[in-house]
């Protein structure tokens, strides 16, 4: 029994949290905040939508092995997450589950009474939150905090981790923030966050409401409102199809269309949530 | 005086307020499906025209932190008639907070392979498969009972489901009257072939009263591109079961694709082979209009070479309020 002892006690010593993500920017979070004492992993991957994914079960399995869940929440998973936590019967994701969406301020939320003729409409507010800076930091903040209370040894490691992040972006942000003035036309509110941050004003969504594809006539409004308003580049998030962009982009003159990676791991390029804010500025300024 | 009435008031708004919040925030989340139907068939003449299939309210909700439930009732026409009667197509219980196992008891459908969990909106075609109908009727495999299933920490996705009931099925068995028992035990297989595609197999066996047995077997590939997921997908489900003792067998498969964001096909081959009567066979053909994810409207013609007869069905599928993932 001794003997045994011995050989269990090295290896939950050195036990790693087991961390499941909804998305790849709130893993590459959990992972700058848990460096090598945190095991990551996250459902949707950086080229899909995570408005909509199918719940596989083996989604489930991975959350049923999982310490800790991290998710946006503001109804960005509520097509899938439900499912996925009730699959997997892990008592540990229910109680040590982490919403980012509720540490920050949101934007766009709807004044009034909403319905489903607005569309896929968030009550709660634009659920793309960490595409601002800031607001990583709010929920990276929030992640040390939990981190430190469910592995109390590691609490200075998360500290500094923390602390070295904070510091990052706050260097960044003083070059990211020379940018300001430019006009886009965008296909999904992914990136407003990023705009309302860096002072880029979306003078239209190609989306009519949220979640329903471009129809004719507001194609056309869109292209006139573009023509008018001088507009020359359209981002297309790129798990959208670019060709309604292009048919603006035909009509109105020196018009560029971008399809743009908006989440960590969306290009091969992409590695962190920094190399995205980079990667977007540049896309949209050069 | 007035500073009194100002407390009061004070004090009554913010409980009021905090009555009502309270209040609905503890409400089960409510919605509602209603399945419209336009048919024709050339042999059942009887059968054409519009119709509204059925409708359905389903309440869920956390009763506590130990259980869940779920409410569904089926507001649907009665055989030969044009009234409508009420049912609990399912309400039942699952425990929420115990490790690697669900329980579950209520009335519910039985965990017969993948076409019996559906409910009628969420059908691949419009109609049940030929098998399906035969084995267990209009209702399906669907009746109270306690239920237990059990996830596997293994490499691949494996889970163990058994469940155990009591009730009448006019298919199943000679004696309607009595409500005679059912134990069914289902194995769930899914591997990620990688991250576009997965493959599941399922095997059930089932023991009933009256000496009734019953086996089934399942096989699914789904395919949804990590980019361009949006616009394309593919599913080829097939699914094979039977009865023992009536030497009754068959199987249905389909092959699913969406070739746009809101558009998909269907193509399903039906068979069932029912001891001293002819072998029934169909191929039908449907395409999906999916507006949102809370509307469908769905084309479908089949031909069943047996009793030669051709139907054309045309399905408007409404969803209103909160209504919860459908299942992978």
């Amino acid at each position: 029994m001794k003997i045994i002892l011995i050989f269990l006690i090295p290896v939950l010593a050195f036990a790693k949290l087991n961390i499941l993500t909804t998305t790849t920017d709130l893993k590459y979070l959990v992972q700058t905040i848990g460096g090598d004492k945190v095991d990551v992993d996250s459902i949707c991957k950086g080229t899909q939508d995570p408005h909509y994914l199918e719940a596989k079960p083996s989604y489930s399995l991975k959350a049923n092995k999982a310490d800790l869940m991290v998710s946006i929440g503001l109804d960005l998973e509520i097509g899938w997450l439900p499912l996925i936590i009730a699959g997997a019967r892990n008592p540990d994701i229910i109680n040590h589950h982490l919403v980012a969406g509720n540490f920050v301020d949101t934007i766009e939320k709807p004044i009034g009474p909403v319905s489903r003729s607005m569309g896929d409409v968030h009550p709660l507010g634009n659920p793309h939150i960490l595409l601002d800076p800031l607001n990583a930091v709010k929920v990276a903040e929030k992640i040390k905090d939990r981190l430190s209370l469910m592995d109390k040894d590691n609490e200075a490691v998360f500290s500094k981790n923390f602390a070295d992040f904070k510091n990052l972006i706050t260097e960044k942000m003083k070059v990211w923030e020379k940018h300001s003035g430019k006009k886009v036309i965008t296909y999904h509110s992914t990136l407003s966050y990023f705009y309302k941050r860096f002072g880029i004003t979306n003078v239209a969504i190609l989306e009519p409401k949220p979640g329903i594809p471009p129809s004719a006539s507001h194609i056309l409004d869109v292209m006139k409102t573009a023509k008018e308003q001088n507009v020359q580049l359209a981002l297309v998030e790129n798990f959208f199809d670019p060709s309604v962009a292009e048919r603006v982009a035909k009509e109105v003159p020196g018009m560029k269309v971008k399809p743009v990676a908006v989440s960590v791991g969306g290009a091969d390029n992409i590695k962190t949530l920094i190399d995205l804010y980079d990667y977007l500025l540049k896309e949209i300024y050069e | 005086m007035k500073i009194f009435l100002l407390i009061l008031f004070i004090c009554s708004s913010a409980f009021a307020q905090e009555w009502v919040s309270r209040g609905s925030m503890f409400n089960p989340d409510i919605g509602v499906n209603a399945l419209f139907l336009y048919q024709h068939s050339n042999q059942e003449t009887e059968i054409n025209g519009f119709s509204f299939e059925e409708m359905e309210l389903q309440f869920t909700a956390d009763v506590d932190p130990y259980l869940r439930a779920q409410l569904i009732l089926a507001v649907e026409r009665e055989e030969g008639g044009n009234s409508y009667g009420v049912e609990p197509e399912e309400a039942y219980a699952q425990t929420i907070n115990i490790r690697n196992t669900i329980f579950q008891f209520g009335k519910y459908y039985f965990n017969f392979g993948k076409h019996n969990l559906l409910h009628p909106h969420n059908f691949p075609m419009i109609d049940l498969p030929l098998i399906n109908q035969r084995l267990f009727g209009e209702d399906q495999l669907n009746m109270p009972a306690v239920g237990a299933s059990y996830l596997f920490s293994l490499p691949w996705y494996f889970e163990i489901l058994a469940d155990y009931g009591q009730g009448h099925n006019d298919e199943l068995w000679q004696d309607t009257e009595r409500r005679n028992q059912f134990l069914n035990i289902h194995l769930k297989n899914l591997w990620d072939l990688n991250p576009d595609t997965t493959l599941e197999w399922g095997l059930t066996g089932g023991s009933a009263a009256e000496n009734v047995s019953l086996w089934q077997t399942d096989l699914t590939l789904k395919w949804r591109p990590m980019v361009g997921g949006k616009y394309h997908a593919l599913e080829w489900q097939s699914e094979f079961m039977g009865r023992d003792n009536e030497d009754l067998w068959g199987f249905y498969s389909h092959l699913k694709y969406q070739f746009l964001e809101r558009w998909w096909l269907t193509y399903r081959y039906d068979y069932a082979d029912p001891e001293g009567e002819e072998i029934q066979r169909r191929n039908g053909l449907l395409v999906a209009f999916a507006p949102s994810e809370f509307s469908a409207f769905r084309l479908e013609t089949d031909y069943n070479s047996t009793n030669r007869d051709t139907r054309v069905l045309l399905q408007m599928n409404l969803t209103i309020g909160a209504h919860p993932a459908h299942r992978y």
